[in-house]
């Protein structure tokens, strides 16, 4: 998975008009998702951080767009959905999460948090959307089934009853189809230390920052309860001890 | 110090700015509303916020352009303190003086107006980011660098901590800006505009180190100039318990910038990133009993044990 041999074309049952949203994982040639994508749609966005930029545009030149994750976001709420004849390149292991926008996935006795952007847009815009899996050396696609699952986004008007728990069977189901699947590609990373370390560190990095937010409000609970005039009867070494590890490891660079 | 030409541009870029709507206009909208800022109120606040942030780039250039005698001939006329008794007592004060400030207002004029007041007297420490760090500062330093003799920044890393100490042991004069935050393990949660908000250890532990007086400033432009507004200068009460003095110290730093930002918020650089700073929402830990429920579920989310087993008082201890 470190480094995909071959890209497989994308499925002839796409429709080049509608906008695509590509679930991939973040592997050491990004750029070779690029050219498939390029000969079916007439904009490629990747959503990356700025300093990827130089890095995906040297396989498609000008055409790629990058944008942010809060960027796209912002651009979808305003104009209602993703752009038309737009495939969105989006890479859930990439983006650093903040304390509820990640998914955490335990393998091998370590926990991997990974960003539910893919989810949110998929749950919200109802994309076409393909999820890159391994195929023995070669990337192929998997269809996420968004378009099939109704009409309406979800939250408008689904807010209890029979909607309501419509959307919650189907934020299950896209849950499973992304994340579970994720297991694939951690087991595929697992064999491949160059790649293994990297994701280890930036995963540890962001739970350990999660858990560090945490026990911070934690201290600042028991500080309001003693401002309060009580006698707190806690015993703040262990928070101190785990405070002091926890800053450690978030503060490791995320690479 | 602007033309009228430049005025205009500025008025019409800041109302652009106001009615944009995209999502950060949205969300500034949010926020001044958290603040209670509604109606027109709102409106006006947003584009004087936005219009403040134009000026800057504006205020820096014409700074960088202009003679060191003439920026220090319009900091002499222009730059007002009130109440100037506060700030004449804190420079007369023969010991360590830190001099609090958020990003808030055209700061750096307010820092001119320091080193000019201490000019052939002592020497004005400023502590902030290096410019590797943010690209922002250089300017600052560079404008300071050119007009105040006695102008001597410290970088914000762990040098710049240490020398910051010894700075304030020697008795010196330090500013520092304490409204910036990382999560790290200098960080507080403290109750900061009806929230526990994440806050920098930082000025509380340097003025627990060197027992300096304290000088809370806000720098706001009024009619013909910029006024600074000075607290009342304090010196730190220091109980003896290290951690819990710190606690207090910042949860002291952070009422006087709630006062201020109720006073007039749209001053403030980080007034959109608020949102991204406050935790909890204190109504939700009004009760005693919400509070010792919410500190049981974090211990046990966390899988932490805090129980004391002596139980009643505190033990937390001093370093």
């Amino acid at each position: 998975m470190a480094e995909f041999g071959e890209v497989l074309p994308l499925p002839e049952s796409l429709d080049p008009r509608a906008g695509l949203l590509l679930v991939a994982p973040w592997s050491s040639a990004p750029g070779a998702l690029l050219p498939p994508l390029a000969a079916r749609y007439s904009s490629l966005v990747a959503v990356v951080d700025e300093r990827y930029r130089s890095q995906l545009r040297d396989s498609v030149g000008a055409r790629l767009a990058v944008v942010s994750g809060p960027e796209l976001l912002a651009d979808c709420r305003s104009r209602g959905a993703l752009a038309p004849r737009t495939a969105y390149l989006v890479f859930p292991e990439l983006y650093e999460t903040t304390l509820h926008a990640g998914i955490e996935i335990l393998r091998a006795g370590a926990a991997y948090r990974f960003s539910a952007l893919p989810l949110l847009l998929c749950m919200k815009y109802r994309p076409q959307a393909l999820r890159a899996v391994a195929l023995g050396s070669a990337l192929g696609w998997r269809s996420l089934g968004c378009c099939e699952t109704g009409p309406a986004p979800v939250g408008a008007g689904a807010k209890d009853g029979e909607g309501a728990a419509r959307d919650r069977r189907l934020q299950s189901l896209l849950k499973r189809q992304l994340y579970l699947e994720q297991l694939e590609l951690l087991d595929a990373l697992w064999a491949d230390a160059a790649q293994r370390e990297p994701l280890c560190r930036r995963t540890r990095s962001m739970s350990a920052r999660r858990d560090l937010l945490k026990l911070i409000c934690l201290e600042g609970c028991i500080n309001l309860h003693r401002r309060r005039g009580h006698p707190h009867g806690f015993s703040l070494q262990a928070l101190r001890q785990r405070k002091g590890e926890l800053a450690s490891l978030a503060g490791e660079p995320a690479c | 110090m602007l033309r009228l030409a430049a005025r205009i541009k500025l008025d019409a870029l800041a109302t652009a700015d106001t009615l944009r709507r995209d999502v950060a206009a949205r969300e500034l909208r949010e926020t001044l509303s958290g603040l209670g800022i509604t109606g027109p109120r709102r409106w006006r606040t947003a584009w004087q916020y936005h219009r403040n942030r134009r000026c800057t780039p504006v205020l820096n250039r014409q700074l960088m352009r202009a003679s060191p005698e003439t920026i220090m001939r319009h900091v002499r006329d222009r730059v007002v303190v009130e109440p100037g008794q506060h700030w004449r007592d804190a420079l007369l004060h023969p010991g360590p003086l830190l001099v609090v400030t958020p990003h808030y207002g055209p700061f750096t004029l307010g820092l001119l107006r320091l080193c000019a007041d201490l000019a052939g007297h002592r020497e004005v420490h400023a502590f902030y980011d290096p410019p590797e760090k943010n690209p922002g500062t250089a300017n600052v330093g560079a404008i300071m660098a050119r007009c105040c003799d006695n102008f001597r920044p410290v970088f914000n890393d762990r040098r710049g901590v240490v020398r910051a100490l010894k700075v304030l042991r020697a008795g010196g004069v330090m500013t520092i800006m304490p409204d910036v935050y990382q999560v790290n393990g200098q960080c507080l949660a403290v109750p900061f505009l009806s929230h526990l908000s994440y806050a920098m250890t930082g000025t509380a532990f340097l003025a627990l180190k060197s027992s300096a007086l304290l000088l809370h400033v806000y720098v706001q432009p009024v009619a013909g100039g910029v006024c600074i507004r000075a607290d009342k200068p304090y010196a730190m009460p220091v109980s003896g318990n290290d951690e819990d003095d710190i606690y207090r110290q910042t949860c002291r730093t952070f009422e006087s910038l709630e006062r201020q930002l109720l006073r007039d918020p749209s001053y403030w650089d980080y007034l959109p990133q608020l949102k991204a700073r406050l935790g909890m929402p204190l109504a939700s830990l009004s009760g005693d009993a919400q509070l010792r429920q919410m500190i049981d579920t974090l211990s046990c989310h966390l899988d932490i044990d805090i129980a004391n087993p002596e139980g009643g008082n505190s033990t937390d201890e001093a370093p």
